[in-house]
């Protein structure tokens, strides 16, 4: 069983890559892979790698695999995310990919917590409105405020979202 | 692991590697490079010292996860951990203009992922490290990766023109490596080197602006040992005939020609310092000795003077004289690529061998040298050299502002010029050895009378030839006195024309297959057959590489002088 290892995001300039960032790296896609996959999602793959040791290198074709399955992830759970491409070895883009792993592990303690899947609202939500399953949610001027605000996380079947874009 | 010594020990030798490098900086500078559609970029690409930095790119097989590389930082700038180059979006090409303060004859590009390089419309295939022909004050250069997916990497743009040559281009190199010492010829070759080498498109035009003098190194072995990096000069212009690039280098030994050594006179403290006289003559000349061994104080003694001469033919006499001479007295230069000057003990190799391991052996018995005769009319051989005990002095007038001119007909050791009992600012106060003009320059506004006072050196006694005592039958040889005087170290002559007499005058000359370590100078025993030996020390050493292998003719000079 993979394990969940905290991934780093706050890489500065000058930041190198080294065999306990790989081993984290595809153990949280490993682990994701896995626990998405227990939970009726269909990806497909899991890295066929990730146990990295000091003289391995990393080449264009495994992490091409790894990009591909975080592709696969963010696509299946519907999370508003960009894949890095392989061009962009850069050290911001790695922080994107842990923030990335990060993101989705949320998903899944969503999941855990909710027994529910969370989906998107895809428009402005109001207060006062009525927010439906499958993202489509019948918009209304609100009554009480003529302020608009996002709603900025997941809102859930019969949720009330609230001014402020607490919800 | 591969050493040239466990190579030669085998039957058959792996193809030995050939490492030549030839470097012709441009007369201009780049001011500046624009890239454009580039990955990544810095302001260095002027820069071929600084090493690059370690990347985490995934072109190129990936990196290590040793921690050794570190992630792209857009167009970060060089800093102590390297230089990032320039680098293309992996799969597309890259362009970089280049622009100089004058004309550019033509570019130096380091790259590495690189199909071809495009230049006004003309493709130049890369080979990694490729010369551009400019011909104007600024040109776009544009880069093609050699991998569709692949990045292509310039490390370096630099003016001028700089050859790699290795096994993959090379067609053949001879080397010759000299410095024979004769006794009736002490003057010695230069040594060369000539390359030929393949190079993929014409050239012709950037050789043609190639000055002399630019140097060519030259170093072969294995994997795990090469020979010390030899350094030689381009002595003629660069050739291309279709794609072959002709090449032709001499060591820095002929710089010696150009540098005409005053007359010396050497007194006892003279004699001590002369090596490091002779050093400075040197770098004086151009030369940068790779080593040198010199003894702070030599215990000598006597006096002598050194005719004026060309400081080649100056070291080559002195060589010559104490060649057969006990180590501590022997004077040698050695260039061949590696300039070495050293009095007393030397840096030599000892090379042993076999017969059956070399072919076409020629044993040359020159005939018996039992006689040194001299051709001068005018002076004597061993000469010795004395001070006049009585100085002489004269007056010489001199009119305001006016130069005083004093011609010496002979030698001198000192000359003053006073004026009431006061030295006159003016005159040399060191030793003056040559009988020439003196001039000098009165500052005074009156005229006034000086008292000039110098001490001659007389010259006499010696001997117009010497001959043998073995008694032996032979030839003479002719020379003028190369040194008049005697200096000594105890009671050995250094300089003496005597030195060449009993002297072994027997060479080898044979062919085997080559060492790029020996040395000319070094110390060589070949086991013969028949279980006797020559001890000899290598005059020349000619080797050539060409299709993979390797081949050289040495040529030795039995010696008795042996170094264990």
């Amino acid at each position: 069983m993979a394990l969940w290892r905290q991934p780093v995001t706050d890489r500065v300039a000058g930041a190198m890559m080294t065999v306990v960032d790989m081993n984290r790296i595809t153990g949280n896609v490993d682990y994701l892979a896995e626990q998405f996959g227990l939970r009726g999602m269909y990806i497909g793959r899991r890295p066929s790698k990730t146990s990295w040791v000091h003289n391995d290198y990393v080449t264009l074709q495994e992490w091409q695999e790894l990009l591909y399955i975080l592709d696969r992830l963010v696509d299946s759970t519907n999370l508003q995310q960009v894949i890095p491409g392989t061009e962009e070895t850069t050290w911001q883009n790695m922080n994107n990919v842990e923030t990335l792993t990060l993101r989705l592990r949320e998903r899944l303690d969503i999941i855990d917590t909710y027994g529910e899947w969370p989906r998107y609202v895809d428009t402005e939500v109001w207060t006062g409105d009525d927010v439906y399953l499958g993202g489509e949610q019948e918009i209304r001027e609100s009554p009480y405020r003529r302020i608009r605000h996002y709603c900025d996380t997941e809102i859930y079947a019969g949720d009330i979202a609230n001014a402020g874009g607490v919800n | 692991m591969a050493t040239i010594t466990q190579e030669n020990a085998r039957q058959i030798r792996d193809p030995m590697q050939v490492h030549l490098r030839f470097e012709a900086g441009g007369a201009s500078a780049i001011r500046t490079y624009t890239p454009t559609a580039n990955k990544s970029y810095d302001s260095t690409l002027a820069d071929t010292a600084m090493s690059m930095r370690k990347i985490a790119d995934l072109q190129d097989g990936g990196f290590p996860l040793d921690g050794s590389h570190e992630w792209y930082t857009d167009k970060s700038p060089s800093d102590e951990n390297g230089k990032l180059g320039l680098r293309s979006v992996a799969g597309f090409s890259v362009s970089v203009t280049i622009t100089a303060s004058s004309r550019l004859d033509s570019v130096t590009v380091s790259s590495t992922g690189v199909d071809y390089i495009e230049k006004g419309g003309t493709q130049y295939p890369s080979s990694g490290l490729d010369v551009i022909p400019i011909n104007a004050n600024t040109a776009t250069l544009t880069f093609y990766p050699n991998d569709p997916n692949g990045r292509a990497f310039i490390k370096y743009i630099i003016p001028g023109a700089i050859f790699n040559i290795t096994n993959e281009n090379l067609i053949n190199c001879n080397v010759a490596l000299r410095s024979s010492l004769t006794a009736d010829n002490p003057s010695w070759e230069e040594s060369d080197i000539e390359v030929q080498f393949y190079y993929p498109y014409d050239i012709s035009e950037t050789l043609a602006y190639i000055q002399d003098d630019w140097p060519l190194t030259y170093e072969a072995g294995y994997s795990d040992e090469m020979s010390m990096l030899r350094k030689f000069y381009l002595s003629e212009p660069g050739k291309q005939e279709g794609n072959i690039v002709t090449l032709h280098a001499v060591d820095a030994s002929s710089l010696m020609d150009e540098k005409l050594l005053n007359e010396i006179y050497l007194s006892d403290l003279g004699a001590m310092l002369f090596p490091n006289r002779l050093k400075e003559a040197m770098k004086d000349a151009g030369i940068v000795l790779a080593r040198d061994n010199l003894p702070r104080l030599a215990p000598m003694s006597g006096s002598a003077i050194i005719p004026e001469m060309s400081l080649r033919d100056h070291i080559a006499i002195i060589m010559n004289m104490t060649a057969t001479l006990e180590e501590i007295n022997r004077y040698s230069f050695i260039d061949a690529g590696i300039p070495t000057f050293q009095v007393g003990e030397e840096f030599t190799n000892v090379w042993e061998i076999e017969e059956e391991d070399i072919a076409e052996l020629v044993i040359e018995t020159p005939r018996h040298v039992n006689r040194v005769v001299n051709t001068s009319e005018d002076h004597k051989f061993d000469e010795t050299v004395k001070t006049s005990a009585n100085i002489s002095t004269e007056t010489i007038t001199g009119n305001p502002g006016q130069l005083m001119a004093k011609d010496f007909d002979t030698y001198v050791s000192y000359a003053e010029l006073q004026y009431g009992g006061l030295i006159f600012g003016e005159i040399p106060d060191t030793i003056l050895a040559t009988p020439s003009r003196y001039v000098f320059k009165s500052t005074s506004k009156v005229q006034r009378k000086f008292d000039l006072t110098y001490q001659p050196i007389i010259i006499s006694g010696g001997a117009k030839s010497y001959t043998d005592n073995s008694g032996l039958p032979g030839v003479p040889i002719e020379m003028e006195p190369p040194i008049y005087g005697e200096i000594k170290n105890g009671n050995v002559s250094l300089f003496s024309p005597k030195n060449l007499l009993n002297r072994p005058n027997k060479t080898i000359t044979f062919q085997f297959k080559g060492d790029p370590r020996m040395q000319p100078r070094d110390f060589l025993q070949l086991n013969r057959l028949d279980g006797s030996r020559f001890r000899t020390r290598i005059a020349s050493i000619e080797t050539t590489h060409e299709g993979g292998g390797t081949m050289a003719t040495v040529t030795a000079q039995i010696t008795n002088l042996w170094k264990e």
